[in-house]
């Protein structure tokens, strides 16, 4: 049921996205309408240039301009060594340690019955086909219970296959996020990964 | 120790601003002028909980919209915590004014209590005393309350997972066993320590009472041994959790036997009996936190209810060790041979110093 009224729309349009709830949306859309009309042009242009020209990268899932990506693309990473993370945005944390040299695959999620996520719903076919010439994996989920059972699971999935996975060791604080966490900590934890 | 609790708008409390030494106090008032309050208080300050009710915007006054508890700790310096609520912003807790993690605020000052509520560890369902084990826990290392939050985690994730489809059960398993072993050891760990305090209470005391033990029943039964004997456990209920769609084995399973006299106390104490046993138990928990440097504030509230003079008297002794305790009574009379460091009068929500005899109305229980 779309809205008549404009204002509204623009307010439950907004409302949808992540962390504003409807006093922010109703904030939001007020600035709207009082920025010049080339500021909205702008968000517009960005927003849809953001669907369109984006896509995941066929192979790690990342999010990119080309595809494949910048990084599966490179010939001069470790193509022995795929490092597992949630979301495409716990990819330039792990980068900016300069600590890794691997590739990546982005699961699209972690195990959370609780949100119906079950192994269906996360990204695990697509790792499985990529692990030829792969020596390790490391599991870089989240330090939370989904993060660790998801760890878990793909360990009892990869193992018998002959690959070594390694889980991010310590360093991390429980229930922390990678997102969040520093990029000596994050270093400090990809050096110090341990033997799943 | 508490060195100053002041409160607002807290259930039929006035405005109170009380600054008690150290000792045992008793608290005299009639029922219903507010002594459980006065405790609940200096219990929610210290713990971020009350010891009456889960919802914590009870407490406030009725036809009020905030109330704010305000305690001072004296440990090392002195501490500052303060708990409050109000209809427009919810909760909050500060440490010293500011910001603090949950561990860091329940690390200020251990409380343990007696209410009537605590009837239910010795008499009721299991879960009671599975929640005594976890403030045990908790109280003892605060840091516990990450190990519990992982496993409640897991746990929910799991039970979800068996009434939904059950794929990928072997990983949430896996970390389940994981967390699950950690609680155990805890849990455990703390019994043995329960059990040590409550041999030497009863062998110290002069209270005429068959010996308390508590048993820890984890389960799987061999829990506690190790994550493989844990998960190994967790397995062989596996078709039977499958088939009845939810988690069969693992620590909200295990069971904390109190004993009396080799019988199961809530089978066969007399109300005398119980309420005798659970104040020694109280004795063993404060003894066991004291001796790992947690010295904790005591709370017991109607401490003389369903105990006759005697054992009372002999109760009384148990806790001569407290280093601050907090003691109400309906009851003034009764309590007149016992040695007490402060007496304080309530009335109608208001608190006073009461130096003088007791000699109020006589036997309002
Ligand atoms: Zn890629």
């Amino acid at each position: 049921m779309a809205s008549r009224d404009p204002l509204a729309r623009l307010v439950g349009e907004l409302s949808r996205l992540p962390g504003i709830g409807p006093k922010t949306a109703t904030r939001l859309a007020h600035h709207v309408l009082r920025v010049p009309r080339s500021e909205v042009d702008a968000l517009t242009e960005a927003l849809v240039e953001v669907k369109e020209l984006l896509v995941h990268c066929s192979r790690c899932n990342a999010i990119t301009v080309d595809d494949p990506c910048s990084i599966c693309a490179d010939p001069e990473r470790d193509t022995s060594r795929i490092c597992v993370v949630e979301q495409p945005f716990n990819i330039p944390p792990v980068e900016r340690t300069g600590e890794y040299r691997g590739r990546y695959h982005v699961l699209l999620g972690a195990l959370s019955p609780q949100r119906g996520i079950g192994p269906d719903q996360i990204a695990v076919t697509g790792l499985l086909e990529r692990l030829d010439g792969v020596e390790e994996v490391v599991i870089a989920t989240n330090p939370n219970v989904e993060g660790e059972a998801t760890a878990l699971y793909l360990s009892r999935l990869l193992k018998p296959r002959g690959v070594r996975v390694s889980r991010l060791a310590f360093g991390i604080p429980v229930g922390g996020d990678l997102e969040y966490t520093d990029e000596v900590t994050l270093g400090r934890a990809l050096s110090g990964r341990r033997e799943m | 120790m508490l060195a100053r609790l002041s409160c607002e708008g807290f259930r039929n409390l006035a405005s109170t601003d009380w600054r008690p030494g150290p000792g045992r106090h008793l608290i005299v008032g009639a029922n219903g002028a507010g002594k459980t309050s006065l405790l609940e208080a200096l219990y929610l300050v210290a713990t971020t909980r009350s010891f009456r009710t889960p919802r914590v915007e009870e407490c406030v006054t009725r036809d009020l919209d905030a109330f704010r508890v305000h305690g001072e700790f004296e440990a090392a310096a002195r501490v500052a915590l303060e708990v409050g609520w109000s209809r427009f912003e919810g909760r909050r807790r500060t440490l010293n004014g500011g910001e603090a993690s949950l561990t860091e605020y329940l690390d200020v000052q251990p409380v343990v209590a007696w209410s009537s509520a605590d009837v239910e560890v010795l008499a009721g369902a299991p879960g009671a005393r599975r929640r005594l084990l976890d403030q045990g826990i908790v109280t003892l290392r605060p840091g516990s309350v990450a190990t519990l939050t992982r496993y409640r985690r897991t746990l929910r994730q799991k039970r979800e997972l068996l009434v939904v489809d059950g794929s990928g059960l072997d990983a949430w398993n896996d970390l389940l066993a994981e967390a699950a072993h950690d609680l155990q050891r805890l849990r455990s760990r703390y019994v043995d320590l329960l059990g040590v305090e409550l041999d030497r209470i009863a062998s110290e005391s002069r209270l005429d009472l068959q010996p308390i033990t508590v048993l820890y029943r984890p389960s799987p039964a061999d829990g506690p041994s190790g994550v493989e004997a844990l998960r190994a456990g967790l397995e062989e209920v596996r078709a039977a959790e499958r088939r009845r769609r939810m988690p069969l084995a693992g620590p909200h399973r295990d069971e904390l036997e109190i004993r009396l006299g080799g019988e199961e106390l809530r089978r066969v104490a007399s109300a005398g009996e119980r309420k005798a046993a659970g104040l020694l138990l109280l004795a063993a928990r404060r003894a066991v936190f004291a001796a790992a440097g947690r010295d904790p504030v005591v709370l017991v509230d109607d401490a003389d209810a369903e105990l006759d003079p005697r054992r009372l008297a002999h109760l009384w002794e148990v806790f001569a060790e407290a280093s601050q305790l907090f003691a109400t009574s309906s009851r003034p009379a009764v309590w007149e041979s016992l040695s007490t460091d402060a007496s304080w009068s309530m009335e109608a929500g208001r608190l006073g110093s009461d130096d003088r005899p007791v000699e109020k109305e006589k036997g309002t229980s």
